[in-house]
């Protein structure tokens, strides 16, 4: 038989996708900090990524020790902050990641106790991102499980990571169905995911689904590669170049094999 | 270094990591995003020969059928820029290295080759991988589904179509038999019809080159070589199978088309065989459909256990079944003039959009005529036509204001050929005259119904959509 790879992408793949991401870069953030261009715009990305990243922030306020509603007006209060002060106007473009900028940022809000009166007073009258209960009892769940961890800075990366695998996921399951595979999508999502159990062979499966084995390996090589896209879209936005990408994800996984 | 991580759902059978609270495993998720094996590239090209097999948008291959022998791909002919069918069968790597297997393949497939007819899917070219572990033939294209599937989707076919149908596949045996040529794998599935009900015979006289090449039929059984629901008895014993065999697997493919049955169904190929040479046919199953008695009797002669008891030869069926069909249609003749006058209108409708087919002005004008017609007359004599009529004009004035551009030409011309025989007849036959759905006007239905409903279904799916 013969077999022809071409490396380039194609029509449909990861990268002809990447415009369906929202253009909420890190990068745009600075951008506009610095020259004060486009603040709704950065506003706008800012809130965007801090929605998504919500729960490692709940989580280490919790770590801190306050209650359930202590920490709900705390996260909300500093994002409140984050957003009216600009104070990713500040940040080091050199320093790079959101994800660190985010933490120190609330490390200082935190220990800053009279600014915290303050905004928590404004942002309990006045909160800029919505939240939602199911919301809330997630980032809630998630710190339970993980409170064992004495390591406050590692409990929010690994929290983190869940946050951003969770989003890549969401946004590739959105575009299996749109396509109409969501089933497809469900049935392959272990060869992305892993689990407990082992995986079934493809000729198990392919019968399964009623699909010739080689159309289900391409099937689990697309969703792969997709996948892979959809975290890496991801991450860059949360970074400020493409070099940062693989280091951000390399830091992440080794957070995540110390444990 | 904090605590051990709290223990989730359990750890991952790939990495060995502790999985989340939603049972997936973070390492393998993170770990991907850095896989440069899971770049994606353009999907492998399978290729064959001077074949490359199509892939669908997402990368997968392009199936038109497959099955315990093998599959069936859409594939591109590189040198001679068509398409084709190509069936691509996987070797048992024990006869991969026979010289012997690969000879006798090829020499089947050649002779299989050099049959050409009208009825028969042409066979292109054939040969093997370079490693010995395919063999594969690329096959003309047909535009069209096979029986099994039309059955499946429109229920059993009335005895006129069926005979039609049974007529051109006996055409094809016979031009076999002038080759000595065997399907020995005749069957609903390897019967594709186009959208004019036109046959043509797939796989013909390639069971036995499949077999030779040690790829294995539907249910292997020591040398059994055919799909056993059609296959004749004596395929199951092993016995020297003949153009009767043939003629069996023709009868029992007739029968399925009439009743949406196999004559005799098991789960296994041992009950398979029982049923055949042991059990009566069931003959209450045609009763049940209406099939006129001299077809009931001419399916029972085809189905005999006994070679000897059916039709001696492809050529004497075929007279056979078209002696059937000559009844038929006398009898429908005399019974209604009606009919006759309908089909009339209609061929005349399909006659004049058929001139006008590829000159838009024209079938634009045509298209304006009916419409006129159309809003000239009332609702209540075309009854549940009406909503048909309806739905041809929104597709055709879709269509022309270019909202619409899923119809092929040759639908459209159909659909306004109906058009203008649903306004034309109602001069020539005031009373209800509906075509679709309606069975006494068979040659219409037959006509009308496979071109025009599947159009108008698409049409009405894409117009829900959008509005």
């Amino acid at each position: 038989m013969e077999e022809a790879v071409n490396l380039n992408t194609h029509a449909g793949n990861g990268q002809g996708r990447s415009d369906l991401f929202p253009s909420t870069h890190w990068s745009v953030v600075f951008a506009a900090g610095g020259s004060q261009a486009e603040p709704e715009m950065a506003g706008a990305a800012l809130a965007e990524l801090c929605q998504i990243y919500w729960a490692p922030l709940y989580g280490f306020v919790r770590s801190r020790g306050h209650t359930v509603h202590d920490a709900q007006d705390l996260t909300q209060s500093f994002f409140a902050y984050v957003l009216e002060h600009k104070v990713y106007a500040r940040a080091d473009r050199q320093k790079g990641r959101f994800r660190s900028f985010l933490l120190a940022s609330l490390k200082n809000f935190l220990a800053d106790a009279a600014d915290r009166e303050r905004t928590l007073k404004r942002g309990g009258a006045q909160i800029f991102l919505p939240l939602h209960e199911e919301q809330a009892q997630e980032a809630e769940s998630l710190f339970q499980t993980h409170s064992g961890m004495s390591d406050e800075d590692r409990l929010f990366d690994r929290s983190w990571a869940e946050a951003l695998v969770a989003t890549a996921l969401g946004r590739l399951l959105a575009d299996y169905k749109r396509e109409g595979k969501e089933q497809l999508f469900n049935e392959l999502r272990m060869f992305v995911a892993g689990g407990a159990g082992p995986l079934p062979s493809y000729t198990e499966l392919g019968h399964r689904l009623g699909i010739t084995e080689s159309t289900l390996r391409s099937h689990v090589t697309r969703l792969r590669a997709r996948y892979r896209e959809a975290l890496r879209a991801e991450v860059r936005r949360t970074v400020d170049s493409e070099a940062q990408v693989d280091q951000e994800l390399r830091e992440l996984l080794h957070v995540l094999t110390q444990l | 270094m904090g605590k051990p991580l709290p223990s989730g759902v359990g750890v991952c059978s790939m990495c060995g990591k502790p999985l989340n609270a939603k049972g997936d495993c973070l390492a393998c998720l993170l770990r991907t995003g850095l896989d440069h094996a899971a770049v994606e590239t353009k999907p492998t090209v399978l290729a064959f020969g001077d074949f490359e097999v199509e892939q669908h948008p997402d990368g997968s291959c392009w199936e038109l059928g497959h099955g315990a022998i093998g599959v069936t791909y859409l594939a591109a002919d590189k040198v001679l820029r068509r398409r084709v069918a190509l069936k691509v069968i996987e070797v048992p790597p024990a006869a991969r290295g026979s010289q012997a297997v690969r000879d006798r393949f090829l020499r089947e497939a050649r002779a299989a080759a050099a049959l050409r007819h009208p009825n028969v899917a042409a066979v292109f070219q054939f040969g093997t991988s370079p490693d010995a572990s395919h063999c594969y033939y690329a096959m003309e294209l047909i535009e069209g589904e096979t029986l099994a599937a039309r059955v499946r989707m429109d229920g059993p076919l009335n005895a006129k179509e069926a005979l039609k149908i049974a007529i051109q596949i006996a055409r094809a045996l016979v031009a076999a038999a002038a080759h000595d040529l065997i399907h020995r794998d005749l069957k609903p599935s390897n019967i594709m019809l186009t959208g004019d009900s036109e046959v043509k015979v797939i796989d013909f006289g390639l069971a036995k080159a499949i077999t030779n090449a040690g790829g294995e039929m539907d249910l292997t059984h020591g040398e059994f070589v055919g799909t056993p629901t059609f296959a004749s008895p004596e395929q199951f014993g092993g016995a020297p199978v003949d153009a009767r065999s043939d003629v069996y697997a023709l009868g029992g493919t007739l029968w399925f088309a009439l009743t949406g049955l196999a004559p005799h169904s098991g789960k296994t190929l041992e009950e398979i065989r029982d049923g055949k040479t042991r059990d009566r046919l069931p003959v209450a199953q045609l009763i049940a459909r209406k099939v006129p008695e001299p077809l009931v009797k001419l399916l029972r002669s085809t189905l005999a256990i006994d070679p000897g008891k059916r039709p001696a030869s492809a050529r004497e069926l075929m007279e056979a079944l078209e002696s059937c069909r000559r009844n038929l249609t006398r009898r429908v003749g005399v019974r209604s003039e009606e009919a006759a006058l309908r089909s009339e209108a209609f061929s005349r409708a399909l006659t004049n959009a058929k001139a006008c087919a590829g000159d838009r002005e024209s079938l634009q004008a045509l298209f304006e005529s009916a419409v006129k017609k159309a809003a000239a007359v009332s609702k209540k004599p075309f009854k549940r036509n009406w909503a048909y009529l309806q739905t041809m004009l929104r597709l055709i004035r879709a269509y022309h204001r270019g909202e619409y551009d899923q119809v092929s030409d040759d639908a459209l011309v159909w659909i306004i050929a109906a058009l203008n025989y649903l306004v034309d007849p109602f001069d020539l036959i005031p009373d209800s005259t509906p075509f679709l759905g309606l069975i006494d006007d068979a040659y219409v239905v037959e006509l009308v119904t496979d071109k025009t409903r599947r159009t108008l279904d698409a049409f009405m799916t894409w117009e829900t959509a959008a509005h």
